[in-house]
């Protein structure tokens, strides 16, 4: 099953161009909104590899977001988007624990290297979650 | 000697002419930094234009005010620097201004106009009036003089007033704000509660009476029984984003109906699909206002579509026809297999492909109104619609409408009873060139998966993968998932609502003409159609890989066919809502109409754009700067005198830390100038050996004292005028006059600015001829210097530009040694020759090849 990315802006503009590029240039699945508060919701109906939020929208900043998601899914890694002259918000976004910020406006490549990034690190991630199963199955095995 | 300094505790005295000049030189840096900047942000606008950036809204808006309060502060300083004089620049920015603000709002203005308009009186200009459709076939009939139906458009200002009289766009504004579109039950209670309260209000008289006038027009025209069609035509919709089918065309109607018939075309436009269409890509409802046509029938024997570029092959310079018996929106709507030509676009047009379709049923207007199938006669089912002369005639019709509007077109046309070809429709087609192109590769891993299907036609190009999903009716579109492949018997518009999540198209019937086709093109989802048995051999949930360009459908997943389709170099966005916006902005941004200062049209008045309003301001504020040495008359109390032995006279202006001190007699040493250009300058002229006049032959002197005769107290001036110069530390402004020319140097040397340097000699003692000969000496010196050089007669007007600060001094020293050289050249400029042995006397003995290499490379550049 593809990967899914579920990218999160207020601007309708900004949602499109990125689900162009995205569902362009790779295999990745991509689900839009431009309604923070059903990202929680979203989350809980299927899974998904990569959370790509701006950072300023009006219902809910993408700080209090990423605290809500945290809430769902903590493994969830996450990009960062904002606008010119918001770094301190960035950094405070990277503090959380954003797996990278990007300053609109941005190129192409430039996305989606931060993806292919991401997605790598996932991969390792969910490996490593499997292979720790495993080895607890083993142990417990072992124990019995 | 005493001198005026910081010992002497007593600074420069200034004067009020002074402190002028300084205000304008002041205004003139901050001129030309607001100017650099606003450039600077006029290239970034067009590098993110190109499609590598993501932005939003929001970046353009504040790069908008970014870029107008530059031009604010251009408009400013240009004011100090010309006293006012050019008033009008402000309203012309004020106009811009607002337009552009006004297309950020994204609101669009429907102003008061004609409710009705006759097609004669229409061309492309008048999209905003009637939308697209009508604007186009405007542009077919009154500027390319093709046949096309007789007809009238009613403008979106009827559709505003209507809004208006019955108070419904407050309404909808409400239900569609509150609209969650992925609810589809809300979207069809939305959808219908539009429509109705559209079709119940009643035409307000003044539009009843509009509509009645025109139509009985035609009626006097064509007669009583004539038969009409009502087109929808929004605003914005033909243009670049094809809406495909979105909106209702009522076909074969009678004079009376047409009034009743228009409200059910502005009741269309509600569908739950087209609500979700044009919501789901970011416009808003008062985006579309719409305007219509109403036409009169074509008796269509055949009818069909012409894409100007075939899809597949996009530079392959060949157009493709569909075409089937009877009306051609059958072949328009999928609803048939049309016949299929593909046709040259160069004379003589030859047929290069003729594919007849077996045609069963045709769709005809029927006596009482409506549309009608009926079966096509037996004789005629195999027979091919058009004759070879038709698709000639067609594909020349193609390369004309195609190049008359700059790209590619997909064109609706009719056969009509005479045998003549009418035109019922032209907007653009929507290829990508690079995808289809590489699709014509076939990896050979392709080769392992079993083919399913081998056939049918490609209506939207591009691989895609993911599991069967069978349509059968409109309802069964709620259910489709996420990354399914379309199954269905006939290609229908209604798919745009699951268009975004498919991942590709499949059908038992249908052309590439299609309405679902364009959308399927639009939405970037590959679709292949008219393969006679997808519903049979497809099953749902059956993976599969449909290959739209090579017409194949194969079992499972074929990764390096999906991969194929990579990295290509187009503007993935151009037809976004967004980009559109944004190209309109830039409509009013880049375009440059002020190209030559020299140019009559060189006005503030025809300034169109803001590119157009930075170029004369910079140009004005330059050329005002300029003259201003000359102009300058400072009495001899105000300036300062340079001390040289040379004879000349120089009057000095500082204009900020270009001059250290000066002595009670107000004469300041050569030295005791801090200006880095004026040393440059001067150290050329201070390094000549300063001729006499050069040996002049009979005729030249001759010519010269003519000359003198002519001006009252010539002669006496040839040695006593003044010149003046301008100085700040890093600038200079000097006017020098030698004999009878008049050399203007004017030098920007500030690091935190464009440096450059501006050059202008003129004049002469002698004949025109040799002043001109004289003036090519002076260009091609120049240019070897890397300027860029305009002469005209005894005018050369220079421009170097970007030097560096040791380029500058190189240059402004052979500038000094170049003006003292051509002092009173002129009078020996017998011949031609003469100008190319000056020229090269000048390099051997006053500027050695080695110090010219300097510049090589900007000269080859």
């Amino acid at each position: 099953m593809a990967e899914r990315i579920l990218i999160v802006d207020d601007e309708i503009d900004m949602l499109e161009l990125l689900e162009l590029v995205i569902t362009d240039r790779t295999d990745y699945e991509v689900v839009t909104t431009n309604n923070p508060l059903e990202v929680t919701e979203l989350l809980k109906q299927q899974p998904f590899d990569l959370l790509i939020t701006d950072l300023r929208m009006p219902d809910v900043d993408g700080i209090e977001l990423i605290e809500r998601v945290k809430q769902v899914d903590d493994q969830l890694p996450f990009i960062i988007i904002t606008a010119y002259g918001t770094i301190e918000s960035a950094v405070e976004a990277m503090r959380k624990g954003a797996f990278d910020y990007i300053t609109k406006p941005f190129r192409q490549e430039q996305i989606l290297l931060t993806i292919d990034k991401v997605m790598k690190w996932r991969r390792l991630q969910k490996e490593n979650i499997a292979l720790k199963a495993e080895l607890e199955r083993i142990k417990r095995g072992g124990d019995a | 000697m005493r001198w005026f300094g910081k010992k002497g505790g007593k600074s420069m005295p200034s004067t009020a002419s002074d402190e002028k000049l300084r205000r304008k030189y002041g205004a003139y840096r901050r001129l030309l930094a607001a100017d650099q900047e606003a450039l600077e942000i006029l290239t970034d606008l067009e590098e993110k234009y190109h499609g590598e950036y993501l932005f939003d809204l929001q970046y353009l808006r504040s790069r908008l005010r970014d870029l107008s309060e530059k031009i604010a502060a251009l408009i400013r300083n240009l004011d100090d620097i010309t006293d006012s004089k050019y008033p009008q620049l402000q309203g012309l920015f004020d106009r811009l201004h607002r337009e552009l603000t006004e297309l950020l709002a994204r609101k669009r203005k429907i102003l008061p106009d004609e409710l009705v308009l006759p097609l004669k009186d229409i061309s492309l200009e008048k999209e905003d009036s009637v939308g697209g459709k009508m604007a186009h076939l405007g542009e077919l009939a009154n500027r390319l003089d093709l046949p096309v139906p007789d007809g009238f458009a009613i403008t979106a200002y009827a559709y505003k007033r209507f809004l208006e009289h019955h108070q419904l766009q407050e309404e909808i504004s409400i239900l569609l704000n509150t609209l969650d579109i992925n609810r589809l039950d809300d979207l069809l209670a939305v959808s219908r509660n539009i429509q109705r309260q559209i079709r119940e209000k009643p035409l307000p008289p003044f539009l009843k009476e509009a509509l009645e006038q025109n139509v009985q027009s035609l009626v006097e025209r064509h007669g009583p029984e004539v038969r009409l069609s009502l087109r929808s035509s929004a605003l914005g919709e033909d243009s670049r984003l094809s809406f495909a089918g979105q909106y209702g065309t009522i076909l074969n109607l009678s004079s009376e109906e047409i009034g009743e018939q228009y409200k059910a075309i502005l009741a269309s436009k509600f569908t739950p699909r087209a609500i979700f269409y044009f919501l789901g890509k970011g416009f808003r409802e008062e985006d579309l206002a719409m305007g219509m046509g109403c036409l009169v029938m074509v008796a269509a024997r055949a009818g069909g579509v012409v894409y100007t570029v075939d899809p597949g092959h996009p530079r392959s310079g060949e157009a493709v026809i569909h075409a089937h018996w009877g009306l051609g929106k059958t072949v328009v709507d999928g609803s048939v297999s049309p016949d299929f030509f593909r046709v040259s676009k160069d004379p003589p047009f030859p047929v290069l492909e003729s594919r007849p379709a077996h045609k069963e049923k045709m769709a005809i207007s029927g006596p009482g109104g409506g549309v009608r199938w009926m079966e096509v006669p037996p004789h005629r089912r195999d027979q091919p619609c058009l004759s070879e002369e038709h698709l000639a005639h067609l594909g020349h019709m193609a390369r004309v409408i195609e190049e008359h509007f700059g790209r590619p077109q997909d064109i609706e046309w009719a056969l009509d009873e005479n045998d003549r070809i009418v035109f019922l429709q032209t907007r653009p087609l929507k290829i990508s060139v690079h995808r289809n192109e590489r699709q014509s590769l076939l990896p050979e891993e392709a080769a392992r998966h079993p083919v399913l299907l081998e056939t049918g036609v490609m209506g939207s190009p591009g691989v895609g993968f993911g599991p069967v999903f069978v349509v059968r009716q409109e309802r069964d579109l709620i259910q489709f998932p996420e990354g399914a492949i379309l199954v269905a018997k006939t290609p229908s518009p209604k798919w745009v609502t699951v268009m975004a999540k498919a991942r590709g198209i499949v059908t038992d019937l249908g052309s590439a003409a299609s309405h679902m086709a364009a959308l399927a093109r639009e939405f970037r989802v590959p679709a292949l159609l008219n393969t006679r048995e997808a519903t049979r051999v497809l099953v749902p949930g059956m993976e599969v890989t449909v290959d739209a360009g090579q017409c194949r459908v194969y079992q499972g997943r074929v990764d390096k066919l999906l991969t194929s389709q990579e990295n290509e170099d187009r503007n993935p966005f151009e037809d976004t809502p967004l980009f559109i916006l944004f190209e309109k902005m830039l409509e009013r941004i880049v375009p440059l109409n002020l190209v030559d200062p020299l140019d009559p049209g060189f006005t503030p008045d025809a300034c169109r754009t803001y590119h157009d309003l930075i170029r004369f301001i910079h140009q004005t504020a330059t050329q005002e700067m300029f003259s201003l040495s000359r102009s300058a008359e400072p009495s001899s109390q105000e300036a300062l005198r340079l001390e040289t032995k040379l004879p000349l006279e120089i009057l000095l202006v500082d204009l900020g830390g270009g001059i250290r001190e000066a002595t009670r007699r107000r004469t300041v040493k050569p030295e005791g100038i801090l200006s880095w250009p004026f040393q440059a300058f001067w150290k050329g002229i201070h390094s000549m050996k300063w001729p006499g006049p050069k040996p002049m032959d009979l005729k030249g002197l001759a010519s010269v004292l003519a000359h003198t005769a002519a001006e009252p107290g010539g002669e006496s001036r040839i040695y006593s005028e003044k010149s003046f110069a301008l100085l700040s530390a890093d600038y200079l402004n000097f006017s020098i006059r030698l004999g009878y020319h008049l050399s203007t140097i004017e030098a920007m040397g500030d690091p935190e600015r464009d440096r450059y340097i501006n050059f202008i000699f003129k004049g002469g003692g002698a004949t025109i001829e040799r002043r001109d000969r004289r003036a090519r000496l002076v260009a091609a010196v120049l240019e070897r210097f890397g300027f860029q050089v305009t002469q005209k007669l005894d005018l050369v007007d220079a421009r170097l530009i970007h030097p560096t600060r040791e380029e500058m001094e190189t240059v402004l020293e052979a500038l000094g040694k170049l003006t003292v050289y051509t002092k009173q050249l002129d009078m020996v400029m017998f011949n031609e020759a003469i100008v190319d042995w000056s020229i090269e006397e000048f390099f051997k003995e006053h500027w050695p090849a080695d110090r010219l290499s300097e510049f090589s490379v900007r000269n080859s550049a």
